[in-house]
């Protein structure tokens, strides 16, 4: 891989770890809700939601200190969520179901 | 009675004061040492944190290949220099200053030595004055062009520094003129007056 050496920080950088950022937060969102209406069960089920969340959070914070590295005034906190991380599960309500028993095994 | 004065030896005097400063200097030290520390466990999360981006990359090779340079860290952080300059500007305003004196200042901020005078030179041409040159482009400073000086472009003198100063951002007639209408606008009547009769209105219209 040639690289060069500059630290110019391009927009096109910025759109990416952004985007990453707004996905991120997009599939806490869901799971934060599915392991609410899954309750307290300390079963299988919950635990894959509750690994894969904090993998989340990890990867998250991150990305947030990437973006503190980018431009530290940057006002993270305005980031919303995004949805691409369901397109490789379809479209709709059947990519939630998909990503869900893809998530949980059922 | 008074105490009988006492006077110290001075080879006495002399190691006192010079442990003093050894004292001061490893206290230095054990400050800049703990700075260091702190500094450090701040860029080994901030490392954790870029390789772990560049896995979400797809590029997991990246922390593998040893990347490894030594940034300019000169002013302290990026945009450092520029902050500076438009500091001293501000508060130098409407007063300009010429660069000769930008140098020296920077030089004694910024504690870096400018030995000879090409050294100075250098970075008052390639890097003070290109700063100052992107704060005129932005509309942020101005470059005073020396009066009764007929040599060179702009009117400045060759061998002078040049001078700069903040731009003021002062409301153009219409301006005033509109924020005199509101606040005529907004004002209550006056008893006894009518609008005619207020000062000053006879000089706008």
């Amino acid at each position: 891989m040639a690289l060069t050496m500059t630290r110019t920080r391009t927009q096109t950088t910025l759109t990416k770890l952004v985007t990453l950022l707004a996905n991120l937060n997009g599939e806490l969102v869901f799971l934060a809700a599915l392991e609410r209406r899954q309750g307290a069960a300390a079963d299988a089920r919950s635990g894959s939601v509750t690994r894969r969340l904090i993998k989340l959070r990890a990867d998250r914070n991150a990305v947030l200190i990437t973006l503190r590295q980018f431009d530290p005034e940057l006002d993270v906190d305005a980031v919303g969520c995004a949805a691409d991380w369901l397109k490789p599960f379809g479209r709709g309500r059947v990519a939630a179901k998909r990503y869900e028993s893809g998530l949980t095994g059922e | 009675m008074s105490t009988p004065r006492t006077r110290t030896a001075p080879e006495v005097k002399w190691v006192a004061n010079e442990l003093a400063a050894v004292n001061g200097e490893l206290s230095r030290i054990d400050a800049e040492q703990e700075r260091l520390t702190t500094r450090k466990a701040e860029l080994d999360a901030r490392r954790a944190a870029l390789e772990q981006v560049a896995v979400m990359l797809r590029v997991p090779e990246l922390p593998k290949l040893g990347l490894s340079v030594r940034p300019h860290d000169r002013y302290g952080e990026r945009g450092a220099l520029r902050a500076w300059v438009e500091a001293l500007l501000q508060a130098t305003a409407p007063e300009a200053v010429d660069t000769r004196t930008m140098t020296d200042l920077a030089a004694e901020h910024f504690r870096f030595d400018l030995p000879t005078p090409a050294a100075r030179k250098r970075f008052m041409d390639n890097t003070l004055v290109r700063q100052l040159r992107v704060l005129r482009d932005e509309g942020l400073a101005e470059r005073i062009a020396v009066r009764g000086s007929a040599l060179g472009r702009g009117g400045s003198v060759a061998g002078q520094a040049g001078l700069w100063r903040w731009k003021a951002t002062l409301p153009t007639f219409a301006e005033l003129q509109a924020l005199r209408d509101r606040e005529v606008e907004l004002a209550p009547p006056s008893e006894g007056f009518t609008d005619v009769e207020r000062p000053g209105d006879a000089a706008w219209r």
